[in-house]
């Protein structure tokens, strides 16, 4: 593997890591407020968090491109309290990231938040525990299944980004450019050989981690209790 | 010492409660009344498990509800047992588990707290502490809820046809045992139950709800005479 192949794939792990681990942080709150809240508000906020579903990567990284450039309103903020530049920087890879994946992290946690019965949680209620005390006894457990999904599946999307990193990050070799864009810029140059061997990393890495969110979500099922 | 008062209103669809409501502390209390007049209703009213109920509810002279000062205190923080039919126990822990979750809130220490091993005995739950919540029966489940409850310290009991999947036997030794053990803690005992018979064993004072002009309400049917646990054991002794 060439030496900037190997910059890519570290990079690319290190975005799809902090990128996964933001949202779930992010993400969790949001999720929770999807699931029990009965605002008006619900299908505005469900229609924002699905944007990035449909919307085209470069639409996204477009936008965010505007806001975050040095003269954009985000950026001249950033700029103000002191923060080094957005665009084409790691910072920028991963605020776009975030916003490209958050829909894989927040409809998965707020499905399974869903699916719990309101009377394990009115019951836990009745035995002392407040909201909070619920919230980290009772539906975090019965949720696993949905934070194992949000994790992998934010991490696994965050890998194959390909769009949004183009136009916010560029393609700075060791800083912005990641593996599907060394794939794309081997193709180009007709690497055939490169651009495979990255491919199929992609590829086994993808699949394995989706293998695994199955075999896991089976057997935590069968977990055993406390 | 004062306990649990009640005088509110609620309404749902066409659910209509209109209830006042005084219960002593160490008073068991059985409620009757035809089915859809909101019995079930009445107990998560009293809970805290309902938002919108109107009016006064305290406990010992501590206000739970007053709608119109818009005082509140969450269910988390209001002193009961409350053991509804049906309801789920917390399906990712096993018996020990729950039952252990309900102790570390409780809200009292002994002697007003049961003890855990002796609770754990006389509800039938020592062989099923391993179990998940899942491989219980419909019976199994309901001992494993009672002991739940009075685990927590609570200062009244709520329950809802609580022994309705257990065999006559075993209800009876539960009821008998459940008397003596909240006689000597004071702690106060409103029962709901379809079956007549089980409200009379186990009863002090009779009560029944029943549809009136501006929604159910609660009428004193009768005060018992006889000393309760006798009427019980008495049943007990004379069953062939």
């Amino acid at each position: 593997m060439r030496p900037g192949d190997i910059a890519a794939l570290w990079l690319t792990l290190r975005l799809a890591s902090t990128t996964a681990l933001l949202l779930l942080i992010m993400g969790t709150p949001l999720a929770w407020w999807l699931a029990s809240t009965r605002s008006r508000l619900r299908p505005l906020v469900e229609a924002v968090v699905a944007m990035p579903l449909v919307l085209p990567p470069t639409v996204l990284g477009f936008y965010l491109l505007v806001l975050l450039a040095p003269g954009g309103p985000i950026g001249r903020l950033w700029a103000s309290v002191g923060g080094g530049p957005l665009v084409f920087s790691f910072g920028g890879l991963v605020i776009g990231s975030l916003l490209y994946s958050f829909p894989f992290v927040v409809q998965p946690l707020a499905s399974s938040f869903e699916a719990i019965d309101p009377l394990a949680l009115e019951g836990a209620a009745t035995l002392g525990a407040g909201p909070v005390d619920r919230f980290f006894t009772v539906a975090v457990p019965l949720a696993r299944k949905g934070f194992l999904t949000a994790l992998t599946l934010s991490f696994a999307h965050t890998l194959g980004e390909f769009g949004v990193v183009l136009m916010i990050g560029g393609n700075i070799p060791g800083r912005t450019r990641v593996l599907s864009i060394a794939i794309y810029d081997h193709v180009e140059a007709l690497d055939y050989a490169s651009a495979h061997l990255l491919s199929a990393i992609l590829l086994v890495v993808s699949f394995v981690l989706l293998v695994a969110v199955a075999a896991l979500g089976r057997r935590t099922t069968r977990l055993r209790l406390p | 010492m004062k306990g649990l008062e009640a005088r509110f209103r609620f309404t749902r669809g066409a659910l209509k409660l209109a209830v006042e409501l005084a219960l002593g502390r160490g008073e068991w209390c059985a409620l009757s009344g035809p089915s859809g007049v909101g019995k079930s209703t009445l107990l998560r009213c009293l809970a805290g498990l309902e938002a919108g109920v109107e009016g006064l509810i305290s406990n010992g002279g501590r206000t739970w509800l007053d709608s119109e000062r818009g005082a509140e205190v969450p269910a988390h923080k209001r002193e009961l047992g409350v053991v509804f039919q049906d309801a789920p126990l917390l399906p990712h822990r096993s018996v020990q588990g729950n039952l252990a979750y309900a102790e570390r809130r409780a809200r009292a220490a002994p002697p007003r707290a049961f003890a855990r091993r002796e609770v754990e005995e006389w509800t039938g739950v020592t062989p099923l502490l391993e179990r998940a919540p899942r491989d219980l029966s419909g019976g199994e489940r309901q001992r494993v809820a009672l002991a739940r409850a009075l685990l927590t310290a609570p200062s009244f009991l709520l329950l809802d046809e609580p022994f309705s999947a257990l065999d006559p036997e075993a209800r009876d030794e539960i009821i008998i045992r459940l008397r003596r053990e909240t006689a000597e803690r004071a702690v106060g005992v409103l029962w709901v139950s379809h079956a007549e018979e089980d409200v009379r064993r186990g009863a002090s004072r009779l009560l029944e709800l029943v549809p009136g002009d501006n929604g159910s309400v609660v009428r004193e049917k009768e005060v018992l005479s006889r000393p309760l646990g006798k009427a019980v054991e008495g049943r007990v002794e004379s069953r062939p």
